[in-house]
């Protein structure tokens, strides 16, 4: 086993990780234990597993939160404490928040729906 | 540096879980996380004693349950600390997934396991069920026999974890060593404080950029090759041991060896066993040498990594080998122990004449006479003209 993961000081992340190779790393290549960046989760899309959407209504809304503390994948977009939007790349269309909403702002549709258009968003069966 | 030199030793009549507490009092480790359970009690209770006296600078987390018991010695030895932990049986049980994650994330902790009898039914009493659970975690495990091993051992757990990145378990016999009294030696403070070192993390995630530990290895080959990592430090396993043991036993005049073995220089018939009943197969083992029958016994005290290469020498000469097992799988002729010395041995091109047994599951008593009728069984094994493994199951020892 190399030494240079013993002996690499605070962080056993070295500053010249080859991510770029990362296939052909050899057994000796990882860090110990797996360590790595923190945080890349953000860069890791999930939206793609979805069959079904959460639309949001700005007019309904009235910046309860609750949909933004229960949402497993923190997609819930907030702008200076006021609901902005939903984060389409990580949402994986669980439902909760329809369900935590008590004010009719969120509904849940296909996935195929397009959300931007109010007129098919009204048309589509809430799921 | 001669650590020896200064060394001075005391001798001192104790319970094999208060030598363990004690070699913990001397090691002081950063952190304790644990929860109590029937045989390790007194280790837990004497040592949180010693935190709220203010004898020890460590950290005594008290958790709920064992799993956290370990979830909380992984997150304490993640952030840079030497963290410990204790447990038996159910316990070890109930933290089972989270060894796998001690080793896979090589964190050097030590655990202290006192092996008590697996449920159901259950029965608080000494055998290996619990560390057999264990065996393929990759950890390191290392088995007492008597209350200065224990001592010994939990010495030696804690330069070879931090040598090899992985876990160590140093382990005891429930009761029968735990709570039995012995004389031994303890050595001094600053001698044992010097010996495991100032703890310098592989990392702490205290310290520096965030970042995880653990990462996802879901696609590929990753989490194999991580796997692989694991497998070579093992793989160095036997040499660390060795290597702590012998410079342990430099100081205390105790040595270290993966197998230790009695009369096998000449010795036609073997028991191998592990723990506590080397004693009680050494006791009958010099009886029948003062009959002038040729017999020896083998004790295995590191288990894993498997000495297989002692095992073989040990063993090279004889013509039967009984393996007694504290402990089932329930599978084919062999308890685990069985097993291992069968590889070993198929390993060498070894193919002597070899029965298994079970002996003292839930602390059943080991009586002498059940190493005469191992004697005697193998006696009829020299005679026939057999080889490999003689009974189709292994024979319980001790029920009637």
């Amino acid at each position: 086993m190399s030494d240079k993961w013993i002996k690499a000081g605070p962080s056993s992340i070295p500053e010249n990780l080859d991510i770029d190779n990362f296939d052909n790393w050899a057994v000796e290549d990882f860090p110990i234990g797996m360590v790595g960046p923190a945080g890349n989760g953000a860069e890791y899309y999930t939206g793609g597993w979805r069959h079904e959407k959460p639309v949001w209504q700005k007019d309904l809304c009235k910046n309860c939160m609750l949909c933004w503390i229960n949402c497993a994948d923190t997609a819930v977009f907030m702008e200076n404490q006021t609901v902005s939007g939903i984060n389409y790349h990580h949402c994986k269309g669980c439902g909760v928040c329809p369900i935590e909403c008590r004010f009719g702002a969120l509904k849940m549709v296909p996935e195929h729906v397009d959300h931007l258009d109010p007129a098919a968003v009204a048309a589509a069966e809430g799921v | 540096m001669s650590l020896a030199a200064n060394a001075k030793q005391t001798a001192i009549a104790a319970t094999g879980n208060a030598f363990v507490t004690e070699a913990f009092r001397q090691i002081e480790p950063d952190a304790l996380c644990a929860y109590p359970i029937t045989p390790q009690t007194t280790i837990v209770e004497k040592f949180a004693q010693l935190v709220a006296d203010g004898e020890v600078a460590t950290e005594y987390v008290c958790t709920e349950s064992e799993h956290s018991a370990m979830t909380a010695t992984v997150g304490a030895a993640a952030a840079g600390a030497r963290a410990y932990t204790v447990t038996a049986a159910q316990g070890l049980a109930h933290m089972w997934e989270e060894l796998y994650i001690a080793s896979g994330l090589r964190l050097p902790i030590v655990m202290i396991n006192v092996n008590r009898a697996l449920s159901a039914p259950i029965n608080i009493h000494g055998d290996h069920s619990d560390i057999m659970g264990a065996r393929d975690t990759c950890w390191v495990i290392i088995i007492a026999e008597s209350p200065q091993e224990a001592y010994d051992n939990t010495i030696i757990a804690t330069p070879v974890a931090e040598d090899l990145l992985l876990p160590v378990m140093s382990s005891l016999d429930g009761f029968i060593t735990s709570h039995s009294i012995m004389r031994g030696d303890v050595v001094d403070d600053a001698t044992v404080k010097a010996f495991v070192g100032e703890y310098t993390p592989c990392d702490d995630l205290m310290i520096g950029s965030p970042r995880t530990l653990g990462a996802f290895a879901n696609l590929g080959p990753t989490y194999m090759k991580v796997k692989k990592a694991q497998r070579d430090a093992m793989d160095r396993g036997l040499a660390s041991i060795k290597r702590v043991g012998d410079e342990w036993a430099s100081i205390t005049g105790r040595s270290f060896d993966h197998v230790e073995t009695w009369g096998m220089e000449d010795a036609e018939r073997a028991i191998v066993v592990m723990g506590s009943a080397a004693g009680n197969a050494r006791a009958v083992a010099r009886r029948l040498r003062a009959e002038g029958e040729k017999v020896g016994v083998v004790k295995v005290r590191t288990y894993r990594p498997f000495p297989v290469a002692d095992i073989a020498a040990a063993l090279a000469n004889v013509d039967a080998i009984a393996v007694l097992d504290r402990a089932e799988t329930f599978s084919a002729q062999a308890g685990p122990l069985a097993l291992d010395v069968m590889s070993a041995l198929y390993d060498a091109g070894i193919n002597t004449p070899l029965r298994t047994y079970i002996y003292g599951l839930g602390g059943n008593d080991v009586k002498l006479e059940q190493m005469y009728q191992v004697f005697t069984d193998l006696k009829a094994v020299t005679t026939d003209d057999v080889s490999g493994v003689v009974n189709s199951t292994p024979r319980y020892l001790g029920i009637g």
